[in-house]
């Protein structure tokens, strides 16, 4: 069934495997082959594996109105785009030829513009493009390159030509993608990788390591470089961290950066860094609420003064966006004539520009047949096929276009070839086209991405944003040729100098992220304690009689969550079930569980470079559990409490592997140490709370002893009183347990030991923390009481004094929180843009 | 010939402190045609811990500042002394049609560089966007084969005649659309409107930023800060420049039109922008002073 000979390609279309003269195109008989071999069960097990890895290393596009919300995960066809090396040496070359040109129009443009005065181009099809950015003007140096990156977006019409259907020139994403489509697919199927001898994508990483590396203006030894990103919310933040991660960069928001004195700065708990390139992933538009669009809060005011004086190089540069016109694509093969006295390699869809008369005539004439493209991308009217309009759309469009003809493109529709994709099983035609990705190499031209990111449809428009098939793109070379030479050089020192780079930029921590991993600490530790409680109190539930221990934990647990004692509960024994209920299941509000796990998990996903692949797949199974199994429970009349009891269990499973795996993956020098003082102070908190609310409660022995039962399973710890004391719990040893046995790591002092040896660390590298004070009297407090040994009954006078400490204790902690946030995390300060007094007559 | 003194004062009053401050004034007047600038300096209280000059995408003088330091207040004030002399407006011109010929850009060979720059202000702007009723208004002054400055003239009068000077009617974004059906606004209403009109037709027209000295009435004494800053528009007669016409005020600028800047439309040369981190609520108090210095 999946043997490439039952497959049928579309009658009129080039299909880039099957040739209908001689059956499979040679350079993928390897692959045919290979999986005609592979059985059909065989062949949906690797489909379920690459889903899964895909969906565990937490790759995942963010399509916009879309109820899944932050992570929707990336759609991988298993089977790749296969080209012959030989022909991509062509298409690299034209690529490659593309970018030089392109980079020369970009100089010319913001610099002398003398493509203009000789009437080479014409001067309304650059005015009038939103990505004309006139504070810009003058300030490219036009001596050297300023394209770094550049995409294309290719296909392959009925003809068997590679056409160029767009530039991406702004901010071209889709290259991380690309190269973790790659790794899964080689995790996928190794073998077939290794046979048909694929070019391999990890060179380069070095070459976009060493183009940005060689950016910065300043002669210091190791750029500072950063990756800015708009943040967890934007569709490709996925690639923004994954990119960070895999180039050793930090990843920055508009907020950790700052200008002063005219240059760049991070803002890292060591204090403000130099910042001198900025690989940028923000639209350039919204990049200096000052100077570019000022309604942006995702910017960094100040930045074009800073690129205006050379302080900080930018890739791609602000007013790169300006090539993505398609109204230039008609110009390309004389631009390059007088650019590069060279002839257009690569031919690109016939486009007219209804700014020129002619034009305008032939694209009204032929609206029905043509793609019309607004020349800049975002606005009001989007790309439409003339085929899919019906009367009245056409006659609109017509109008739109005569009114301002120079906005507006008409493009020849190209007939994409087909290749084969899994879907049900089946191996059916999709339309194709390919992204490809290169990157300055500064004199010696550009390096190419041996492969890109090929998306396919089996509808009629390919978009990532309309959800897309992808697929891996296999440059290979038939048996007998030579592998493909890589084509960016890889020396061991560079890779040694590289290491080394990396290392130095790791021990930066921008502010940002020490504030989500102590943050992300705090979260994961109250979620965990308010879980276990949770599942001790539900099973509480079951025994026989109505426990009257229960209770006061339960108002406990009310009050850890945000809750006052009368908005849920009751006497009786089903009242406290329906509490418990509500508690656990209930839509979101501040403090309860479901707001906490979604913290952990914004905190997790505003630092994802730090965390590892084994993290986010219990991350993953968080979201799922929490985010579908529990919510169904709830909405669900009458729901089992076995099965409540069940997902809970599983959370607390995975949030303590969370704990568990976070402690030994996240960087020890600094990373770690912000994670784990959250967690400390947390557990501090919550177990200080709990404890002066049990106490209060003012029960009988058995009742108490009950209530002591809870405490000690929502700390994990009565399997160790138990054993430990050989008795059911009573106070003094929970106390001891509890509180200040400095060998147990459940007990408070223990916590704030811990905090405290952090701290040390933390003020060693960085300022000094007023936490410490406070930490200390906390740790006095401890003491105090311990010393306080002998009467913890009711009635006696040691326990209104317990309870007070507990609540100072508590007070102590808090304070610490805000001294550890006052001193290392930013405080962005409202931003307000000034309007200006108009002209008043 | 006659010289002037201006001086123009800001102040942003902060509700609270502000940590950072990032501005950009454009309140250094330009040389212009008819217009020489002899002094020209800006002063800024506190000081400013970066300070910046330069020219900007159309040559008009821009100050970038940054003030680190907590403030909550900032004066910022401009003095300049310029020179005037009025040149008569042309007592001919050619059609305004044919003036939009000439502007419409062969694509072969060298061009006149003149051309190729005013092609920028032929095109619609975010302040002056394509507004077909505004074209049918500039259309009644444009009529076939009229001379184009006599035409621009005609425009103007029309607007002093048939719109209300209303302040606080209109925004800064209030839509042409709506200046036109209303009839009222004020300078940089009239002059985008105009902008939108003229450019439809095809014709090159940028939007001038500057002073008109007021003169009292007989008898009542001068007003420090009562002048204000002002806005008209100035329109492209190819092989002889730039002539302005003040649509507020009927007519032909005159020798009391003393020009800042000039760009698309207003958001090109709004004379201060800023942006600040902290500081709350914020107002802004603007005093300009136009003095008409004595012949010696």
């Amino acid at each position: 069934m999946l043997s490439p000979p039952e497959y049928q390609p579309l009658p009129d279309a080039w299909d880039e495997m099957w040739d209908a003269e001689s059956g499979v195109r040679p350079h993928w008989r390897e692959l045919a082959t290979g999986l005609a071999n592979l059985g059909a069960r065989d062949w949906s097990a690797r489909g379920q594996r690459i889903h899964r890895l895909l969906r565990e290393n937490g790759v995942t596009y963010h399509i916009y109105n879309d109820p899944r919300g932050y992570s929707r995960t990336w759609e991988l066809d298993p089977i790749p785009l296969l080209l012959d090396a030989v022909e991509w040496q062509g298409i690299e070359a034209g690529l490659e030829q593309r970018a030089r040109l392109l980079d020369r129009v970009l100089r010319d443009l913001y610099g002398p513009q003398t493509l203009l005065k000789r009437g080479l181009l014409p001067p309304d099809l650059i005015y009038a493009h939103a990505g004309y950015l006139r504070p810009l003007l003058g300030a490219m140096p036009a001596d050297r390159r300023q394209l770094t990156f550049y995409a294309a977006d290719l296909a392959r019409g009925p003809d068997g030509r590679i056409w160029v259907m767009g530039d991406r020139t702004q901010a071209p994403s889709g290259a991380g993608y690309a190269l973790e489509n790659r790794s899964v697919m080689a995790r996928t199927f190794p073998e077939f990788l290794e046979d048909a001898a694929v070019a391999k994508l990890n060179p380069w990483l070095e070459a976009v390591r060493g183009a940005l590396g060689g950016l910065g203006n300043v002669a210091r030894e190791n750029a500072q470089v950063v990756v800015l990103t708009p943040g967890p919310a934007n569709e490709t933040y996925f690639e923004h961290a994954y990119l960070a991660a895999r180039l050793g960069y930090n990843l920055a928001q508009g907020d950790d950066l700052t200008v002063r004195d005219g240059r760049v700065w991070l803002k890292s708990v060591q204090g403000l860094q130099p910042v001198d390139v900025i690989l940028r992933r923000v639209d350039e538009a919204w990049c200096d609420p000052l100077e570019l669009r000022q309604d942006s809060r995702l910017g960094v005011a100040g930045l074009v003064e800073a690129v205006r004086r050379g302080n900080v190089a930018l890739a791609n540069p602000l007013g790169s966006g300006l090539l993505e016109n398609p109204a230039l694509i008609p110009f390309l093969p004389v631009l390059a004539k007088a650019l590069l006295g060279e002839k257009l390699l690569l031919p690109s869809a016939a486009t007219w520009w209804c700014g020129q008369h002619r034009e305008r005539e032939h694209v009204l004439a032929n609206l029905p047949r043509l793609v019309l493209k607004p020349i800049h991308r975002g606005q009001a009217s989007e790309t439409v096929i003339g085929a899919d309009l019906d009367r009245k759309q056409l006659a609109a469009w017509r109008a739109r276009i005569e009114a301002q003809p120079h906005l507006f493109v008409g493009q020849e529709p190209l007939q994409l070839s087909t290749t084969p994709a899994l879907q049900g099983g089946r191996l059916l035609p999709h339309k194709a086209s390919l992204r490809a990705f290169l990157v300055s190499q500064g004199e010696e031209g550009y390096a190419s991405l041996p492969g890109g990111l090929t998306r396919c449809t089996s509808g009629r428009l390919l978009s990532s944003q309309s959800g897309a098939l992808n697929k891996d793109t296999w440059i290979t070379s038939v048996s007998g040729l030579q592998p493909l030479a890589q084509s960016t050089p890889q020396s061991a020192s560079a890779s040694a100098s590289a290491l080394a780079s990396n290392r130095r930029e790791s021990e930066i921590l921008t502010s940002r992220a020490a504030d989500n991993l102590f943050w992300a600490g705090r979260y994961l530790e109250r979620a965990e304690a308010v879980t276990r409680l949770l599942r001790a109190v539900l099973d509480g539930l079951w025994e026989e009689e109505t426990a009257p221990g229960l209770e006061p934990v339960l108002h406990a647990l009310m009050r850890l969550m945000g809750y006052a004692p009368g908005d849920c509960g009751g006497k009786d024994r089903s009242d406290l079930a329906t509490c418990v209920r509500e508690l656990t299941t209930q839509n979101e509000r501040p403090g309860n569980l479901a707001h906490t796990v979604r913290c952990l998990l914004g905190c997790a996903y505003g630092t994802r470079e730090y965390w590892s692949v084994a993290i986010w797949r219990l991350l993953d199974r968080v979201e799922r559990d929490w985010g579908q199994r529990v919510g169904k429970l709830a909405r669900k009349v009458g729901g089992g409490h076995e099965r409540i009891d069940l997902w809970l269990g599983r959370l607390v499973d995975a949030l303590a592997g969370l704990a568990g795996l976070a402690s030994e993956t996240l960087p020890r020098e600094t990373g770690f140490r912000y994670f784990d003082l959250g967690r400390r102070i947390e557990r501090g908190l919550t177990q200080s709370t709990l404890l002066s609310q049990t106490l209060q409660s003012r029960l009988s022995g058995e009742a108490e002893r009950e209530s002591l039962s809870l405490v000690l399973a929502s700390a994990d710890s009565l399997i160790t009183f138990r054993r430990r004391y050989r008795s059911e719990p009573f106070l003094a040893g929970v106390l001891e347990l509890l509180l200040w046995d400095n060998e147990s790591p459940r007990a408070l002092i223990y916590q704030i030991h811990t905090a405290r040896r952090h701290l040390a660390e933390l003020t060693h590298v960085g300022q000094r923390c007023n936490a410490e004070r406070p930490l200390f009297s906390a740790e006095e407090r401890i003491y105090a009481a311990a010393a306080n040994i002998e009467d913890w009954r009711i009635e006696g006078p040691a326990r209104p004094a317990l309870i007070r400490t507990l609540g100072e204790i508590a007070g102590h902690l808090t304070a610490a929180s805000e001294a550890i946030s006052l001193t290392w995390f930013t405080h962005v300060q409202e931003l307000y843009v000034l309007r200006p007094e108009p002209p008043r007559p | 010939m006659s010289r002037f003194r201006i001086e123009h004062l800001n102040t942003y009053r902060y509700a609270h402190r502000v940590g950072l401050n990032y501005g950009e004034a454009r309140l250094l007047p330009r040389a212009a045609a008819g217009q020489r600038v002899l002094e020209r300096t800006l002063v800024m209280n506190p000081f400013v811990d970066d300070y910046r000059e330069r020219d900007d995408a159309f040559g008009n003088r821009v100050v970038w500042f940054n003030l680190r330091q907590p403030h909550q207040s900032l004066s910022v004030t401009a003095c300049s002394l310029i020179e005037r002399t009025l040149a008569p407006l042309p007592a001919t011109s050619p059609a305004w049609n044919a003036v939009v010929e000439t502007l419409r850009q062969p694509l072969h060979g060298e061009t006149d560089p003149e051309c190729v720059a005013a092609r920028e202000f032929c095109l619609p702007s975010p302040h002056a966007p394509f507004e077909p009723a505004a074209v049918e208004y500039v259309r009644i002054s444009f009529t076939p084969g009229r001379p184009l400055l006599a035409a621009a003239a005609d425009l103007a009068a029309r607007i002093h005649a048939e719109f209300a000077y209303r302040p606080n009617a209109t925004e800064i974004d209030t839509p042409i659309a709506e200046v036109l059906a209303e009839r009222h606004g004020v300078c940089q209403d009239f002059a985008h409107l105009v902008l939108s009109g003229l450019r439809g037709l095809g014709l090159a027209a940028r939007y001038v930023s500057g002073y008109l000295e007021t003169t009292p009435a007989p008898g009542a004494p001068i007003l420090l800060g009562a002048d204000a800053s002002h806005a008209w528009i100035s329109l492209f007669l190819p092989n002889h420049g730039w002539f302005d016409f003040d649509p507020t005020n009927g007519a032909a600028i005159g020798e009391g039109h003393l020009t800042l800047a000039w760009g698309r439309d207003y958001a090109d040369v709004a004379p201060l922008k800023g942006v600040v981190y902290g500081g709350g609520a914020h107002s802004l108090d603007v005093g300009v002073t136009v003095t008409r210095m004595c012949e010696n």
